[in-house]
């Protein structure tokens, strides 16, 4: 009996063996299919008196061929394959779009220098302005070209994200039921699964791991739990979670990779690494947002350099140049470059800008602007693509609020900020969309400089003047406008040197020009080196001027010792970088009352750092016509300290200017007194560029009165003062101090009104800085003067023009590293080297993954001949065990035929 | 080592796909001759070409420049080269004046021809160059630089304008001189002066030009000036004679008839016209004097100084000073001639220096950028070769099966 069984156990087991070859051969090309083997068992055999008795065979189970060392080794080779090969698909023609010479900026940009260069070679060419007009609206259009095929590829890539996403989630639903079934399915008990739910898993596995990095944990019930990413869960058992791709560009900036939750949906981008789904977010946010901003910040530091060099010159028209491009600040601009997130927008009345302050320091970042808590007025920004946290801080209550940044400033205009709100702060983005050009026709190009200079025509000596050099319009630290040009860019007021000696000049306002008058700030008493280059204005934007001379009242007087009071002078100077203030030792004028000459004030403050101080002092000398008298002496002195040198003039005949004039003439010690002489006719004035004091003394026992005045020498002119006397007076003329102080430097003097203050205890100053700077050099002679004028007519000036056209010469761009088309290099750089090193990486992985599927296909695979080999064996042992059968049959009938 | 059949399927049609892409891209190679496809085959080489390209192209736009530079130059040098011949007619015909014996007529007739070239002078002097903008303007080149002033002398509306143009990198050059340099503020051997009527003046006086009758006493005035005022007294146009500096009165209320010459400290000039009450004139002294200056003062002492013994001291001095006066200006001119020569010789060797670094940039460029044929075919060939021979491997192995033996 036992045979029969035996047979039969062969027969059965054999073709259940069989049946899982074909069932094999059948799978030989389902994706995921491990192959499958029947696992023969002997059967407890029967002991006896003979011995153990073997009972034939069992198929114990259906063996799955499978390793799971070799399936995770194959999904972590998938992820990186499938992560490089979505970067280089959408890197795909990047490289291309950005290089090529027909599709890129770079010829654009060459283009567009070439043609302002060829308009500034002839500023009067019409055709030649047209023609770099057009470079200049066709380098806007290139610029918005590219930019709409770069944000094309982002809307690509998004969409890719979100199908991506839409996968994960059908898988992560798929792999939760099989969770289910299996845990289910019966036999599980005793250990056996279903080997096809298995396969299935396995397969969605694999395929969520060409999306994104997969971590499995099993379970004792044989769920598998997976998380992505960084550890993200998705599976739990019979639960998956739902991923989505927030809202749309316009709103919220980036989109980001949500997980949905009970309460809020959280943001788990930067938990995503591996697989299609790493790989686009990979692309998107470290290769396609910093190459979108990169290209805008070129747009923006181009506007901006050449929108400040414009607005230096001087169109065909005669107007100033303005913009040459869009301002980079306007409203529109400067708002859309902070986006508010989801949520914060709900509430809808925060207004916030983001201006660019210089955009050489600009980087190609993006930023999120948090306020963290615990108050509302804490926040933090950090990178957005890393999370590095760049700055934290606090905001005050007022608005508007600024956060100063690298480049730019972050203006908080009005709302209710509190904590909790996220911004998006992206500066350069949008920088080559919002491109454009903003004049209209050749003409409006500023190729002129709006100042030239002329020498006069009578000038002796051989000083010469440069036709000058614009710097700036606007103050560079505060932004308001420099009164030195008009709105129309004309001189105001025109000015004229005035060279009062070889060393020493004046500048004089000649809007009238029959009546020049002192300049405002005045410019009365100005060195000059001969034979040397001299800059005529102050170069120091923060530079101002202020004059002394006591209250205008104060005229020469007979007792100089009763005219000013003691005072104390402190300087302070606040470091522009710093902001610390630091206070010179002060000094004192005018001590215990003894009045000092101007002179020796001017070389008290001149030892004070960032003090630099003028001193002169005019005297008139006015016969009174109606008492000339005969032959009077007057005795004219340079008093400074207890230092006297006086000269005696003896006057012929009455006492008149011109006689004056002649007894100055003639009186050869006179020159070395250093004065110089003016005579109208009507009266003698004297001038010492050193600011002595002068005083004049009359001896004229044949009659004649002498006035002696004291000129003001700002403002309105005029007389302050005067004395006149008689034979046996005399008088004192004090001078003036024109003081200039570097930037931020400050002036103050104790007050002591007893019974006149020198300086005012807080003397107003106006500035020094013109915003434009004339060279002086040679030799020139007193009476020699040069114009300074607007530069009217000046069609074939192109001085602005060589600087526009220089601009790319110059490192602007990331700290002085680039000039525009560098900067343009290093973009097209920087995306062929990712797609380079994305191509090899992508060969490498492929390599490694090609590697993992063959040890798969060695374990799991199915190999056809094989099979062909195992079906002959197993049908061989199934014919065998058929014939056991067939023999028991036999012995049976034989058993049973002995009994017939 | 087992191998499953989609193994040996799977990795056969890999490698087809692999030699298929890297036959393809040796073929785009051959096709457009270009080694570098896109700056992802080779980044620093591609950086590279770009720069190259820059710099090809920036030198092409200094060559440009530099041929309208050289133009310009040109047309300024046979301008200069014109009056320069100008300037020799006039001394000869200067010379020819001084030579004592004159007749009336004579001198009328030298007179005569020196107005003449005086107004070619003013014309070379007002040439445009070749974009239509006038050479010798400074700034202005929109508007004539040298025109009549209301007394009919010569004066220049332009300004001491320089502009220079860049020819390479850093490098600039000077393309224009300016008419104040070239005509006008020519020093003078001994001091002149310039007469001028005021901006705002209403009537229709002019002023000559003026000459120097007595050069002692104009030596010893100088350097004040004169301001000539009119008045309208009781129906009367009277004229006054003032220093500029002290006022002092020359000539006062003296009754003015048009034409009638005027002669105050060594000075002469007319006043010819209507001016109106309150119009002046003035009479600068200095000791520069434009070329159109010498030439009028000629022109006027020609045809004014009288024929006495003063009127011909007088005369002499015109002559003397005058051909001193042409003597510096040919020595300007000379000057300002020989910087163009200058810089029209800059310009040529920038334009040859130019050209051959163009020459090797584009020997580099081609290095980089372009394909070797010879390597790249026969690496085709290779590709092409290896292609088949794995197609057909292929095609033999997936035909074995262990089916089609049983």
């Amino acid at each position: 009996m036992s045979l029969l069984n035996t047979g039969l156990t062969g027969i059965l087991s054999n073709q259940k063996a069989l049946e899982t070859t074909s069932n094999n051969i059948t799978n030989a090309n389902t994706p995921g299919y491990s192959r499958q083997r029947a696992d023969f068992v002997s059967n407890p055999s029967q002991a006896t008196g003979s011995g153990y008795i073997g009972q034939g065979v069992n198929v114990a189970d259906i063996q799955r061929l499978n390793d799971e060392f070799i399936n995770t080794q194959l999904r972590s080779d998938t992820t990186l394959h499938s992560e490089q090969t979505a970067l280089v698909e959408n890197l795909n023609g990047m490289d291309d779009l950005l290089g090529n010479e027909k599709t890129g900026l770079n010829q654009a940009l060459t283009q567009f220098f070439g043609t302002l260069q060829d308009a500034a070679e002839s500023p009067a060419s019409s055709s030649l302005r047209e023609q770099a007009l057009n470079q200049a609206d066709n380098l806007v259009a290139r610029f918005k070209s590219v930019d709409s095929q770069l944000r094309s590829r982002e809307q690509t890539v998004d969409d890719r994200i979100s199908a991506n996403l839409n996968e994960i989630n059908s898988l992560a639903d798929g792999i939760a039921e099989l969770n289910l079934k299996i845990a289910e399915s019966p036999g599980r008990a005793s250990g056996r699964d279903a080997n096809e739910l298995l396969d299935k898993r396995d397969e969605k596995l694999r395929q969520l791991s060409e999306l994104v990095q997969v971590q499995t944990n099993e379970n004792n019930d044989g769920t598998v739990d997976v998380s992505i990413g960084k550890g993200q869960g998705i599976v739990s058992k019979g639960n998956s979670a739902t991923l989505r791709l927030s809202g749309s560009t316009e709103q919220a900036g980036r989109r980001e990779v949500l997980l949905e939750g009970v309460g809020r949906d959280r943001a788990i981008t930067h938990e995503i690494t591996g697989g299609a789904l790493g790989g686009n977010l990979t692309f998107r946010d470290e290769i396609l947002e910093p190459t979108l901003n990169g290209i805008g910040r070129i747009a923006i530091g181009l506007s901006e350099r050449m929108n400040e060099q414009h607005q230096l010159g001087q169109d065909l028209n005669g107007n100033l140049g303005g913009n040459f491009f869009r301002d980079i600040n306007s409203e529109s601009l400067a708002r859309g470059r902070i986006t508010p997130s989801a949520e914060t927008a709900e509430s809808g009345d925060r207004q916030a800008r983001v201006n660019i302050t210089d955009s050489s320091k600009l980087d190609t970042r993006s930023y999120t602007l948090e306020f963290t808590g615990p108050d509302d007025q804490q926040y933090r920004i950090r990178d957005a693509t890393s999370g590095e946290l760049v700055k934290t801080g606090s905001i005050s209550d007022s608005r508007p609020s600024t956060i100063s940044m690298e480049g730019f400033e972050i203006e908080l205009e009005s709302g209710d900020f509190q904590q909790g709100d996220e911004f998006t702060i992206r500066p350069t983005y949008n920088g080559a969309r919002d491109m454009a050009t903003e004049i209209v026709a050749g003409e409006q190009i500023a190729l002129a400089a709006p100042i030239r200079a002329e020498a006069s025509s009578g000038n002796q000596g051989t000083g010469q003047i440069t036709q000058g050099t614009m710097l700036n319009i606007r103050d560079p630290e505060t932004g308001r406008r420099l009164d030195a040009l008009d709105e129309n860019g004309n001189l105001d007021p025109p000015m004229e040197i005035r060279f009062l000696s070889e060393n020493r000049y004046e500048v004089v306002d000649v809007s009238d020009p029959a009546n020049p008058k002192p300049l405002d700030p005045p410019m009365n008493n100005v060195r000059f080196e001969p034979g040397k280059t001299n800059t005529v204005f102050s170069g120091d934007p923060g530079s101002r001027t202020l004059t002394a001379s006591g209250p205008a009242e104060n005229g020469p007087t007979a007792d100089p010792d009763s005219v000013y009071g003691e005072q104390n002078i402190t300087i302070r100077t606040r470091d522009p970088e710093t902001g610390v203030v630091s206070t010179q030792s002060p000094i004192t004028i005018n001590e215990g009352g003894d009045k000092e000459s101007a002179r020796s004030i001017a070389d008290k403050l001149n030892n004070q750092r960032g003090v630099e101080a003028t001193a002169y002092t005019e005297a008139t000398l006015t016969p009174d016509p109606s008492n000339q008298g005969n032959n009077p002496d007057i005795e004219v002195a340079l008093v400074e300290g207890g230092d006297v040198k006086d000269v005696t003039l003896n006057v012929n005949g009455p006492l008149t200017a011109d006689s004056l004039n002649q007894a100055i003439q003639e009186n050869s010690d006179f020159q070395s007194l250093g004065l110089s002489v003016t005579n109208d006719g009507d009266s003698v004035k004297l001038r010492s560029d050193r600011g002595e004091d002068i005083r004049i003394s009359l001896d004229a026992t044949n009659g004649a009165e002498l006035g002696v005045g004291k000129p003001n020498p700002y403002g309105d002119g005029g007389t302050t003062g005067s004395e006149t006397l008689s034979d046996g007076e005399q008088a004192t003329v004090g001078g003036y101090v024109d003081t200039t102080l570097a930037d931020g430097v400050r002036l103050t003097a104790t007050d002591n009104p007893s019974p006149e203050n020198f300086f005012d205890p807080a003397p107003s100053s106006d500035p020094a800085y013109k915003g434009f700077q004339f060279e002086l050099s040679g030799n020139p002679e007193a009476g020699d003067s040069f114009r300074l004028e607007t530069n009217e007519g000046g069609t074939s000036d192109n001085r602005n023009g060589l600087a526009l056209g220089d601009l790319n010469a110059k490192n602007y761009l990331d700290n002085g590293n680039f000039s525009f088309t560098d900067a343009y290099g290093s973009v097209v750089e920087d995306v062929g080297s990712r797609t380079q090193t994305a191509q090899v990486d992508k060969e490498a992985a492929g390599t490694l993954m090609e590697q993992s599927q063959k040890q798969w296909e060695e374990q799991s695979g199915v190999n056809l001949d094989e099979e062909a080999g195992r079906l002959i064996q197993f049908q061989n042992a199934y014919s065998a065990s058929s014939q056991v059968v067939s023999v028991a049959r036999d012995l049976f009938n034989t058993l049973l035929g002995t009994f017939n | 080592m087992r191998v499953s059949t989609s193994q040996i399927f799977n990795q056969g049609i890999q490698q087809f796909q692999n030699l298929n892409a890297q036959q393809a891209r040796t073929q785009e190679q051959v096709a457009t001759g270009k080694e570098v496809l896109s700056p992802s085959d080779d980044p620093v080489a591609s950086t590279r070409i770009v720069q190259l390209k820059d710099d090809l192209a920036r030198s092409e736009q200094y060559q440009d420049t530099l041929d309208m530079t050289q133009t310009r130059l040109e047309r300024e040098d046979g301008t200069l080269s014109s009056y320069t011949d100008a300037l020799a007619r006039t001394r000869e015909l200067m010379v020819q004046a001084g030579s004592g014996s004159l007749s009336e007529s004579d001198r009328e007739s030298i007179a005569q021809e020196l107005r003449q070239v005086k107004g070619q002078m003013v014309s070379l002097a007002n040439t445009k160059g070749p974009e239509g903008e006038f050479l010798f303007a400074g700034f202005q080149g929109g508007e004539k630089p040298f025109g009549e002033d209301v007394s009919g002398n010569i004066e220049y509306r332009g300004d001491s304008g320089e502009r220079s143009v860049q020819i390479d990198d850093g490098v600039t050059i000077k393309v224009n001189d300016n008419g104040r340099e070239t005509f006008e503020a020519i020093p003078s051997d001994r001091p002149t002066f310039n007469t001028r009527a005021a901006q705002n003046n209403e009537g229709s006086g002019r002023i000559s030009s003026g000459v120097v009758t007595d050069r002692e006493e104009f030596e010893q005035f100088y350097p004040d000036d004169l301001v000539v005022t009119f008045d309208e007294v009781s129906g009367n146009t009277e004229y006054t004679v003032k220093s500029q500096r002290t006022g002092e009165e020359f000539i006062s209320g003296e009754d003015y008839v048009s034409g009638n010459p005027i002669e105050v400290n060594g000075m002469r000039f007319e006043v010819s016209g209507e001016p109106k009450k309150d119009d002046s004139f003035t009479v600068t002294s200095g000791d520069q004097q434009s070329i159109f200056g010498t030439m009028e003062k000629m022109i006027e002492g020609l045809e004014t100084h009288p024929n006495t013994p003063e009127g011909r001291e007088a005369l002499e001095d015109t002559i003397d000073q005058g051909l001193a006066n042409l003597q510096n200006a040919e020595d300007r001119a000379t000057e300002i001639q020989a910087g163009v020569g200058t810089r029209l010789n800059t310009v040529e060797s920038t334009k040859e220096f130019l050209k051959d670094s163009d020459l090797l940039a584009q020997e580099t460029l081609s290095d980089l950028e372009d394909v070797d044929y010879a390597e790249a075919i026969s690496r085709l060939t290779q590709q092409n070769f290896t292609l088949q021979a794995a197609q057909q491997s292929f095609a033999r192995i997936s035909r074995l099966s262990l089916f089609d033996a049983l």
